[in-house]
């Protein structure tokens, strides 16, 4: 569901991820990023976009359910 | 807090704020530019999927002006339509020509060179340009950067500064340096979006409308809020590019496979307005002919490469989700998004100055004069430039005999507004930002309310709203900036929600987003008004205006809606 998983094999902690994204869902600590606020993501695919690893698992499943109109 | 100065400050580094920040410092005046996020990959510029409206020299204006003015339903500001048929092209080639110097292709060219023209959703006689949006951001950041304006990323503005009557300025949290700034200016240009409510469809998820409340708390006008806007995703997922989509040969399927937008709209079908496709959805859902679908298996093959290109991410998300829509049909919805693009907001006059001293609102932020109720894909995106132009050139212009502000005075205006800013952290045992936006959801999105209307059903939700404005905003909690930031997201939506249900009863028609069932018909008569809203005292005033049409009149009668 939206941005699930950093492939640590891949990462180089570069923080583009974090840089980019519009939700503020990464955060960063002793150099690494991680995924922090998973639920806000809004599926944007920004951070797969900048990634240059290609790192970063992203769906397209919305993180939070939002009501249906009917 | 720390305090940064500048004759103009810009809220909201989108398409819009970037231009009039660009226009404002090319005029020769000192900017400053905020964003929520990171400049050039915030707001719903970065997701404009390839659609700008631009009318070319050669074009007929007159022709232009007319389909844009009947298909809005006539209640467009005709003089913003003529402004921006003569204003974009010259904007828009300028960025194009920013782009080339930089190495980047911003719009779209055919093998002759020329830029790629499409009839896409809602064209009659007039065109869709092909733009890319990510070079397009790309060259306005690099643009702000070569001109050395102070660029000020992960700031949330949390209120507006005024000295009198006049704004002087914003303060805002920056949430990843854990402080505040004050920003001090002889003039703000508002364009930091509407409120999309945390609703569906792409890129819009942190759009909460903060900007749009600020300015009401500070005496903004604001209008046709009825026009709250929906434009169309997958119920699966959220996806743009529909107006491409659409453009290439998509189609809209019902549950029994017809394609049901030729009865709805028989002069365009699959390419219907906005306006007519989502209130069609509802309508078929309501008559029990749900499931609807988006059907591109039709689309050739050059076009499913052009739509890849031009939306790389939808299909990366839609291969996520196991879907091939080349291969299938898939399940549509409409996609409420509220004041979001061109669903109402801050009224403007042509210099895009609002009612109060000092504040200008562009883009999304504003009114959006110039759809009308809907008309044509990418007028919005054009109006970016062109109210980013506006904006930046009378701001810079206006300002020549203001002073900066008095700090001192501001200052204790600006520790109000941080400590009330900081009140969610306070409220230990409070609700979850989540939780009551979603209750502000359930309240607005369900299509007896948002698309087919009456005055019972509006207001039932108006009390509900009015209620989680009164009760359960005042309870939300944060525990840390990051939440803190989505704590400050509620209110707005609560307040900008209750602004368009009261929009939406006081037009007693339909048109545009709006059908009431018990009001059918549109009325030229009586209703050919702009709905106007506004903060009084503790309340919120509402009421209708008559408005100019210099150029296009209206047949003054009464019909179902067209």
């Amino acid at each position: 569901m939206g941005v699930e998983q950093i492939k640590k094999e891949r990462c180089k902690n570069c923080g583009r991820c974090y840089d980019v994204c519009p939700m503020d869902v990464f955060q960063k600590l002793a150099g690494q990023t991680f995924i922090a606020y998973p639920e806000d993501c809004m599926c944007c695919y920004l951070c797969d976009i900048e990634c240059p690893t290609g790192a970063l698992l992203v769906t397209g499943k919305r993180a939070r359910e939002i009501p249906f109109p009917y | 807090m720390k305090t940064v100065t500048a004759d103009i400050l810009v809220i909201g580094g989108g398409l819009a704020g970037a231009w009039a920040a660009i226009k404002a410092k090319e005029a020769g005046r000192e900017v400053v530019l905020i964003d929520k996020g990171k400049i050039g990959r915030s707001g719903s510029s970065v997701f404009a999927a390839g659609s700008l409206n631009i009318c070319f020299p050669q074009d007929n204006k007159e022709v232009w002006l007319n389909e844009i003015v009947e298909r809005g339903e006539y209640l467009n500001d005709q003089e913003w339509v003529l402004l921006q048929l003569n204003q974009t092209y010259p904007n828009v080639m300028e960025l194009d020509a920013l782009g080339r110097r930089y190495g980047l292709k911003v719009l779209e060219r055919g093998e002759d060179g020329e830029p790629v023209r499409k009839r896409a959703r809602g064209n009659i006689n007039t065109f869709t340009t092909v733009i890319n949006a990510l070079p397009m951001m790309d060259t306005l950041v690099l643009r702000l950067k070569e001109l050395g304006i102070p660029l000020y990323e992960r700031v949330m503005a949390v209120d507006l500064l005024t000295e009198g009557d006049r704004v002087c300025g914003a303060v805002g949290l920056a949430y990843r340096e854990n402080t505040f700034y004050t920003f001090l200016a002889k003039a703000v240009v508002m364009a930091a979006g509407g409120c999309g409510f945390k609703s569906f469809f792409l890129g819009h998820k942190n759009l909460t409308g903060e900007g749009q409340a600020m300015a009401y708390e500070k005496g903004a006008i604001f209008r046709n809020l009825d026009q709250a806007m929906s434009n169309t995703t997958a119920k699966a997922l959220d996806i743009h590019g529909l107006s491409l989509m659409v453009g290439l040969g998509g189609r809209f399927l019902n549950k029994d496979d017809k394609e049901f937008m030729w009865e709805y709209e028989p002069d365009v079908g699959n390419r219907a307005r906005l306006t007519k496709l989502t209130v069609a959805m509802a309508k078929e859902a309501k008559a029990g002919r749900a499931p609807l679908y988006l059907d591109l298996r039709q689309v050739a093959p050059a076009d499913q490469e052009l739509l890849k290109r031009i939306l790389p991410e939808g299909f990366k998300a839609f291969s996520s989700m196991g879907l091939d829509p080349f291969k299938q049909k898939i399940e549509w919805i409409p996609a409420f998004q509220g004041s979001n693009a061109h669903g109402g907001g801050i009224a403007i006059d042509t210099q895009c100055a609002t009612h109060v001293p000092g504040l200008y609102a562009i883009g999304d932020s504003s009114c959006t004069p110039e759809h009308g109720t809907w008309s044509i894909t990418g007028l919005n995106l054009a109006f970016c430039f062109v109210s980013g132009f506006q904006a930046g050139t009378h701001a810079a212009n206006d300002v020549a005999n203001v002073d900066l502000p008095d700090r001192r005075k501001t200052a204790k205006a600006a520790k109000r507004a941080m400590a009330q800013a900081l009140a969610p952290l306070d409220r230990i045992h409070g609700l979850a930002p989540e939780e009551v936006t979603r209750k502000i959801q359930e309240t607005i999105i369900p299509y007896d309310v948002c698309y087919l209307r009456n005055q019972e059903r509006l207001e039932a939700a108006l009390e509900k709203m009015v209620r989680l404005r009164r009760e359960e905003v005042q309870k939300v909690s944060a525990n840390s900036t990051h939440s803190l930031m989505k704590a400050l997201e509620v209110p707005p939506m609560a307040l900008v929600g209750e602004m368009i249900l009261r929009s939406a009863l006081y037009r007693k028609e339909s048109r545009g987003f709006q059908y009431r069932e018990d009001f059918p018909l549109t009325d030229n008569v009586d209703w050919l008004k702009w709905i106007m809203v506004k903060k009084d005292g503790e309340e919120m005033r509402v009421w209708a205006e008559e408005f100019p049409t210099p150029y296009i009149k209206p047949p003054r009668e009464k019909y179902p809606p067209r």
